[in-house]
């Protein structure tokens, strides 16, 4: 079969390679749409600790299951799937307290192990077992199925950041992490959302999210907006959906007492370092957090608000490019075109 | 201004007289409200018919909206002219309670409608500082079901709200019930189970978005919810029938761990065979009571809820099932108590 393989940092190659056994309890799904995350990129471009080349990076598949292995029941062929990427352990002090986004043995399908950018991808017998593999209701399209992880990255974000119903939260950046912060925030029921965003087409673009009010420092001052449009007492919740350090010590001058503010979007690691006025944590009795990846739980609560709409999934597929074209998947993503980039190996 | 209006006054239980009395005195900190609509809440039947008022005469009606037409010499927040709605619960300020902003927990309030004179008048006289403003989106009657909105909301909230996509059951479709169902959709609940026995009412919950519509009297409610849960029960189970039956039943339909709020007061004791009982704790159930609404300054439940009514998430115009002139009310409550009308809200206008 045919598979974008990582050999090395900025080393790609379109190869074939062999296709893959599914395992007993395994299955193998072929993948019809695998999007391109930010991880991805930086995995290209920097390499990535977790991830051992040669690779086959991809972990916002959905495809229809091939094979099924032996032992398993619930699963048939050709059922439209999704797949929930990160394989907890199951067994390991943060498993057992349902917080798989700390597991410590945590395995993600193409990160640890080979992922979507490939004709076929072979699904672990642990993945099986953890519940990742998810049917894809009738109407809803491998594309928008395939927003899950992004999706519920965001439902990560808003749990852990207690964003609760009438709240007027701030989300920092309008790529597609920060447009599902949106639509997840108003889910939890906030009542004013703010977006922040410099890049006036991006802001534009993130329109359809619905939020109340869109703001460019390219065109004022965004703390002074943010308290003008909070009775000058700051957001309850400000989410830092992009990796900017200054995005996070600004987040921290327009949030409210008590409030949160989570550093959802990581810094590039040769610089994660910032600088803040900590007295300002200290008297506001702010909270800081971060987040990042999601359960298979969150991941399900994901697919059941793209069917009911509360996320428009259709909205954020930008592109479509065959497995050939992976290289210029990775550079549109790079240079942030569109929202996300879907590359179908099939195609 | 005039000397004298109109108003429904209780004299005693069962004794509601639409009569001309005098128009309240305002001091500094009050504005007097010219009342456009004033809501009959569930309690005003069982005070009007049967408790009466703390005082005597007086008269009832707290949940209202109207236009100001008087203001205090210390209550230039607002001014002549501006369309408002009020918490009608007058906080004693001195409390432990009313120190930590919970006003809805006061050890020695006042009430309009109960204690004080409330808004079954052409005008009653309120605080400045239990003011709400009503967003140009919000007409009258809208607004005067702000009261009922927060409470369905401080109940939600009290249980910590819930987890987008998990699964509620709302017990009592009136319009605590209907304004809770709408509250747990702006939360993102999953599966949205509405109960009630009068048919006519769920329908008015399916048309808000509800997904699943159980009349008890035709299906066994609790074997219907088990199947909707795959067998585990609601992750919330919210009543507000006040029913002793879905009072009890509210514990038999919730899942493990899963949070149980009473809303709705009891008329009779609610006794818990061992099989309720017992729910509860081998279940681990979290059972909250909620009552009425915060208006802390930290926490105003008025102002959330004003802005949902003003963006169109919380509706309130498919509860109103009439609307009657206040000087018919005498005889509205008397139907409403012989049970010779079917009613959801009733919007009294003077």
């Amino acid at each position: 079969m045919k598979a974008a393989v990582l050999t090395g940092v900025q080393n790609f190659e379109l190869r074939e390679v062999p296709y893959p056994q599914p395992p007993r309890g395994g299955l193998i799904v072929k993948v019809e749409t695998c999007a391109i995350c930010g991880t991805d990129v930086k995995m290209y471009k920097y390499g990535y600790s977790a991830a051992k080349f040669p690779l086959i990076p991809g972990h916002e598949l959905a495809g229809t299951i091939a094979e099924v292995g032996e032992g398993i029941q619930g699963y048939h062929e050709g059922e439209r799937v999704v797949v929930a990427p990160n394989i907890p352990c199951g067994t390991c002090f943060y498993c057992q307290r349902g917080m798989q986004t700390s597991c410590n043995r945590l395995q993600t399908i193409g990160v640890h192990r080979d992922g979507g950018f490939a004709q076929y991808v072979m699904i672990s017998p642990q993945a099986v077992k953890q519940g990742c593999v998810i049917p894809i209701p009738e109407g809803i399209s491998f594309e928008e199925a395939a927003l899950i992880d992004p999706a519920s990255c965001a439902i990560n974000a808003c749990e852990l950041s207690r964003v609760k119903v009438g709240d007027v939260v701030v989300v920092m950046g309008a790529g597609p992490a920060g447009c599902l912060n949106v639509e997840v925030c108003r889910a939890f029921g906030a009542q004013k959302i703010i977006l922040v965003q410099r890049s006036l087409p991006r802001l534009k673009q993130a329109e359809f999210t619905g939020a109340d009010v869109y703001v460019s420092p390219l065109r004022e001052n965004v703390i002074e907006r943010v308290m003008q449009e909070t009775e000058e007492k700051g957001a309850d919740v400000v989410i830092v959906a992009c990796g900017s350090g200054e995005a996070q010590q600004q987040a921290l001058e327009m949030v409210a007492k008590r409030g949160n503010v989570n550093l959802f979007g990581g810094l590039p690691k040769d610089s994660p370092f910032i600088k803040f006025n900590s007295n300002v944590i200290h008297y506001k009795e702010v909270s800081v957090i971060g987040t990042h990846g999601c359960s298979t739980r969150q991941c399900k609560t994901a697919l059941d608000m793209i069917t009911s709409g509360k996320i428009k999934a259709k909205e954020y597929v930008s592109y479509r490019l065959g497995l050939s074209d992976f290289l210029q998947a990775i550079k549109l993503a790079e240079e942030r075109k569109g929202l996300k980039i879907f590359v179908s190996p099939n195609l | 201004m005039k000397e004298r209006m109109m108003a429904a006054v209780l004299h005693a239980p069962g004794d509601l007289r639409y009569e001309e009395v005098e128009v309240p005195k305002i001091g500094p900190n009050d504005v007097l409200l010219k009342v456009k609509a004033a809501g009959n809440c569930g309690s005003d039947l069982q005070r009007i018919m049967v408790e009466g008022t703390h005082v005597f005469p007086c008269i009832p009606g707290h949940e209202f909206s109207g236009e100001i037409v008087e203001i205090g010499d210390n209550a230039s927040s607002f001014k002549a002219g501006d369309r408002v709605t009020a918490y009608p619960l007058i906080p004693c300020m001195r409390c432990e309670w009313c120190l930590q902003g919970q006003y809805n927990l006061c050890e020695d309030y006042d009430y309009l409608g109960s204690r004080s004179h409330g808004a079954f008048a052409e005008y009653v006289k309120i605080p400045v500082v239990n003011l709400v403003r009503l967003p140009k989106e919000v007409d009258f009657d809208e607004g005067a079901m702000t009261d009922p909105a927060c409470v369905a909301l401080h109940g939600i909230k009290r249980a910590g709200g819930i987890r987008p996509g998990q699964s509620v059951v709302i017990l009592g479709t009136g319009p605590i019930g209907m304004l809770a169902c709408q509250w747990v959709k702006a939360m993102g609940a999953g599966k949205l189970v509405a109960v009630d026995i009068i048919e006519d009412k769920l329908k008015i919950a399916r048309g808000l978005g509800v997904d699943v519509c159980i009349n008890a009297k035709k299906e066994d409610l609790v074997e219907k919810v088990m199947e909707e849960t795959k067998g585990k029960g609601a992750d919330l189970v919210m009543e507000t029938a006040g029913s002793t039956a879905t009072q009890r039943q509210s514990l038999l339909i919730a899942r493990k761990r899963a949070k149980v709020i009473l809303i709705g007061r009891s008329y009779s004791d609610v006794l818990l065979p061992d099989e309720f009982f017992t729910r509860i704790f081998r279940r681990e159930l979290e059972v909250y009571g909620a009552v009425n609404s915060n208006f802390s300054p930290l926490d105003n439940e008025w102002k959330i809820s004003v802005r949902f009514m003003a963006s169109g998430v919380i509706k309130t115009k498919p509860l109103i099932s009439h609307r009657i002139k206040l000087e018919d009310i005498a005889g509205t409550f008397k139907s409403m108590y012989e049970q010779k009308m079917i009613y959801n809200k009733i919007i009294f206008s003077p």
